[in-house]
């Protein structure tokens, strides 16, 4: 009953104008703006390794895929920066104090809000994929792709495995945003850490370590997105991946009921 | 949380008579210690001024009350059951800690209906409470837009939202003005006579002063004092102030007052003696007989003000007196 309440409590922050047009706008944005730049380059190359993009691959029922899951990344940081901030600012506000009063079962409370955030991300990236799925659907044809395929048995099925690799990426970026603000307190050190890491850190990791992609993060959450790449195999990325939230999770959890509140 | 543990709670905090009691409690950073073997006692029904200078252990020992810190030692109940179960009491406790903490973007409404979801207290209690605290008619407003004082009306209306049975303050007047701060001391009068109990830390010893009826000096981590606050102004030094029609005369009292081994201060047209108040009648009779007459003639008691820095100026102060206790060991 407590973590319900933690929920529906966690929901009512949510359900602000920054958060839903900061976070889920910008995310149906996005969308928008990878297929638009997708179709830009229909029937050209050198976009990047294995991006080549061609009528063949959007007419196919899996076409809307590679339309659409070069946008992962970007849902990916968008919703590791809401939960940094709704995690974060509860430290910086000082609300935090006010919610542990009226809900001391420090896990109950965490619970509820990891919840009820990883509800607002995977509803944020239905509805950008679904935004993006009608502006394929608009934009495709007048490149004179017939998008027919897209909706037989087999190009559903396409459909939404692709929104499940892309649901389960994001909310792994977002548990990340939500166990680095828990970890710091603070949503701009969460921020910054996490993009400092995914942008960058990583970057420098995989220049000197060669088997990196097969282990780090960042690499890991690609593959899963993308579906799986030609370095990342799909399972392996969803395995290390699962184990890695499970691990920063508990890390989180055992730091929010053990640490004092003293701000 | 369940009605026979609240109950069974009531039940020992009636019997103990005490609303707050801790035992030794410690709170240490390192080596520094916060607080240090505090044994507090709030009495059910009591309006408890907790005082004491900056760094004295003051808002330390509300977050352990509150669970928001773990002691390093020593033992909390609050109304009757054990701070290691704070879900069985903080239920029935509101609290303003560290000033009034809100989301920003949110209205004041949207605020409180935060918290009484997360406590699953009835939303229909959010209207009257922010009439309560004339927070009508901005209720809408983003709490960004509120000034110190209207955040600090929100804070008590949030502190008062579970209709608790213990009220932990901390500056609950900090950013009011004059009538905003009457307000709200008349508003804790009425709490108390619904027989709330209030735990309230304040810099403002005047303020403290005219509501408290229970008071605590923390220093140095320490409690200097607890008790009756009408026993910690009675034991503290008292001045009898004494007028007369002329300087000559208020010599004359001055060397009465000097024979009976009371020291006085000249100045100003009067006479200040360092004397109890039951000095007065023999003072007059005495002065009399010496030639002088007294036209003015009243008892200067310590303002809890002066009594405070007596107390934590110096090291320790180890009066004892009848109702409250120093150093306390009660």
């Amino acid at each position: 009953m407590s973590v319900i309440r933690a929920f529906r409590s966690e929901w009512l922050k949510l359900l602000r104008p920054s958060i839903i047009l900061g976070g889920a706008g910008t995310m149906c944005g996005f969308a928008i703006l990878a297929v638009v730049l997708r179709l830009s380059r229909l029937g050209g190359t050198h976009i990047g390794p294995g991006t080549d993009l061609t009528v063949a691959m959007v007419a196919a029922s899996n076409g809307f895929a590679p339309l659409i899951v070069y946008t992962a990344p970007f849902l990916g940081l968008v919703a590791l920066a809401v939960c940094a901030v709704a995690v974060g600012t509860e430290y910086s506000n000082g609300t935090l104090r006010n919610l542990l009063v009226r809900q001391p079962a420090r896990l109950r409370l965490l619970t509820g809000k990891l919840l009820a955030l990883g509800s607002f991300v995977t509803l944020a990236v239905v509805v950008s994929y679904g935004v993006g799925l009608v502006a394929a659907l608009l934009l495709v044809p007048g490149h004179g792709v017939s998008t027919s395929a897209w909706f037989t048995a087999e190009g559903v099925q396409s459909l939404l495995s692709t929104l499940g690799n892309l649901a389960l990426a994001t909310l792994a970026w977002a548990a990340f945003g939500a166990v680095l603000a828990i970890v710091l307190r603070s949503a701009a050190a969460a921020i910054s850490v996490g993009l400092g890491y995914l942008l960058v850190g990583e970057t420098l990791l995989t220049n000197v370590w060669s088997d990196g992609n097969q282990w780090l993060p960042r690499a890991l959450l690609v593959a899963l997105g993308l579906g799986g790449t030609d370095e990342v195999a799909y399972g392996r990325a969803l395995v290390l991946i699962g184990l890695y939230v499970i691990v920063a999770l508990g890390v989180a959890a055992i730091l929010f009921r053990q640490r004092d509140v003293a701000v | 949380m369940t009605t026979t543990t609240g109950a069974a709670a009531s039940t020992t905090a009636a019997a103990t008579g005490l609303a707050i009691g801790t035992e030794q409690l410690t709170k240490r950073y390192g080596t520094r210690a916060a607080v240090d073997g505090v044994s507090l006692q709030v009495p059910i029904g009591a309006i408890a001024g907790f005082v004491g200078p900056n760094g004295a252990g003051k808002t330390t020992t509300i977050r352990m009350l509150l669970a928001l810190a773990r002691p390093t030692a020593g033992r909390i109940e609050v109304l009757g059951v054990s701070s290691s179960r704070p879900q069985d009491y903080l239920p029935r406790v509101g609290a303003l800690i560290e000033g009034p903490a809100f989301y920003p973007g949110l209205s004041a409404r949207r605020n409180l209906e935060v918290l009484a979801a997360l406590g699953g207290i009835d939303r229909r209690r959010i209207e009257p409470l922010l009439a309560q605290v004339g927070l009508q008619g901005r209720e809408r407003d983003a709490v960004k837009t509120y000034s110190q004082g209207m955040r600090q009306r929100l804070g008590i209306a949030a502190a008062l939202l579970p209709s608790p049975a213990l009220l932990i303050l901390d500056e609950p007047t900090n950013g009011l003005d004059p009538a905003g701060i009457q307000e709200i001391r008349q508003l804790l009068r009425n709490l108390r006579e619904q027989g709330i109990t209030i735990l309230m830390s304040s810099h403002l010893l005047a303020e403290v002063e005219q509501i408290a009826d229970w008071i605590i000096l923390l220093n140095r981590g320490k409690v200097a004092y607890q008790g009756r606050m009408d026993a910690l102004l009675k034991g503290q030094q008292t001045a009898l102030i004494v007028g007369a029609a002329s300087a000559d005369e208020l010599r004359i009292i001055a060397a009465v007052a000097r024979e009976q081994q009371y020291e006085s201060e000249l100045g100003d047209g009067q006479l200040r003696v360092l004397a109890p108040a039951n000095f007065a009648g023999t003072l007059n009779q005495r002065a009399l007989e010496a030639g002088a007459i007294i036209t003015e003639l009243h008892v200067e008691r310590s303002s809890l003000e002066e009594t405070f820095f007596s107390l934590t100026e110096p090291p320790t102060a180890n009066t004892s007196s009848t109702a409250g206790t120093y150093g306390g060991a009660q």
